[in-house]
């Protein structure tokens, strides 16, 4: 699915200095769009790995009944933008439950912030996520999900049904779009710079 | 919709570590890390030159794969099905053998998702996609 979209020059690591890489992590609750999200802006096609470190254990997911995804391994997806200036910015998926909140910490070091994605009909799942982000006060922006390209609910019910404060920002988004990915993006680094020059 | 209840004090120790499958770490000799600094996810490695002693298959595979393009601990992972964690190791292990270099690690001050010039140019960067 990933076109190439930059047309910067891989750097050789027999010519060029490395690039500068930062990441940015996509969480939210299993099946709700984090990979589509991240394989709409990637240079690459999303890659999947097995998280770190002591974790394994592989059970079955309680995914409802709108996924059709069966996989039941610890993993997450990623992909890569190269952006001028020799930067190139990772995208993260966290692994969509509960039980895994042990990787994150891991996973959001360093990081410039998060996108929550949310699905309305199935909001209680980004909660875990949205009660990390806040617990260790990293920046995050909450982008609600639009499956069918319908908003059912009002960003302002939303905010309060999260009961997230109103410096954090949210917006509708469509993770299928470049476009629209593209937006969050840009609204969380807005939102990560505010946070850095306080 | 249901309410989420603000848990602002939620423990961030509280984790349960299940134990489980080692067995990717067998390539490892049983390490489950390498010595020093944890090495980011997203940290670039790159190698240098082909090394003249035998390497493990796997040591041999993360040379082959960053040996002509820099690729992050997350990718080698990726491409070579193994855990991050076994990949941290083996990279850990090849940088003390002087074969391969981590980059954005060794100023571990420097955190570039910190600092407001890169974040301006990932911000422009993001905005002219």
């Amino acid at each position: 699915m990933a076109y190439p979209r930059s047309d910067l020059a891989a750097p050789s690591p027999a010519t060029d200095v490395a690039p500068t890489t930062v990441k940015i992590v996509v969480a939210g609750g299993f099946a709700v769009g984090k990979t589509t999200f991240i394989g709409s802006i990637s240079d690459i096609d999303p890659l999947r790995t097995e998280a770190s470190l002591t974790e394994h254990s592989v059970g079955v997911d309680d995914a409802g009944d709108r996924t059709r995804k069966t996989e039941t391994t610890v993993a997450m997806d990623f992909g890569r933008i190269a952006l001028p200036g020799n930067l190139w910015l990772y995208l993260f998926g966290t692994p969509g439950q509960d039980r895994f909140l042990f990787m994150w910490d891991d996973l959001v070091r360093g990081a410039i912030g998060a996108v929550v994605l949310v699905d309305t009909d199935r909001l209680e799942q980004c909660f875990p996520a949205v009660d990390y982000f806040e617990a260790r006060q990293i920046p995050f922006v909450v982008a609600v999900n639009c499956f069918d390209g319908v908003a059912k609910h009002q960003l302002d019910d939303v905010r309060e049904a999260l009961a997230v404060p109103a410096h954090v920002p949210m917006m509708y988004t469509d993770a299928r779009s470049r476009t629209a990915t593209k937006q969050s993006l840009v609204l969380l680094v807005q939102h990560a710079m505010r946070r850095l020059a306080n | 919709m249901p309410g989420r209840e603000r848990a602002p004090d939620a423990d961030p120790g509280a984790v349960v570590y299940e134990s489980g499958s080692i067995r990717p770490y067998a390539v490892t000799g049983g390490r489950t890390r390498s010595k020093g600094e944890l090495i980011p996810i997203e940290a670039l490695v790159s190698v240098i030159g082909m090394p003249a002693v035998q390497l493990s298959t796997e040591k041999s595979r993360i040379v082959e794969l960053a040996l002509t393009q820099y690729l992050s601990i997350a990718e080698l992972s990726a491409h070579m099905h193994l855990p991050v964690g076994v990949v941290r190791v083996l990279v850990g292990d090849l940088v003390e053998e002087g074969h391969a270099r981590v980059h954005g690690v060794v100023a571990s001050q420097y955190n570039p998702a910190a600092t407001l010039s890169v974040l301006e140019s990932v911000l422009d960067g993001i905005s002219a996609l």
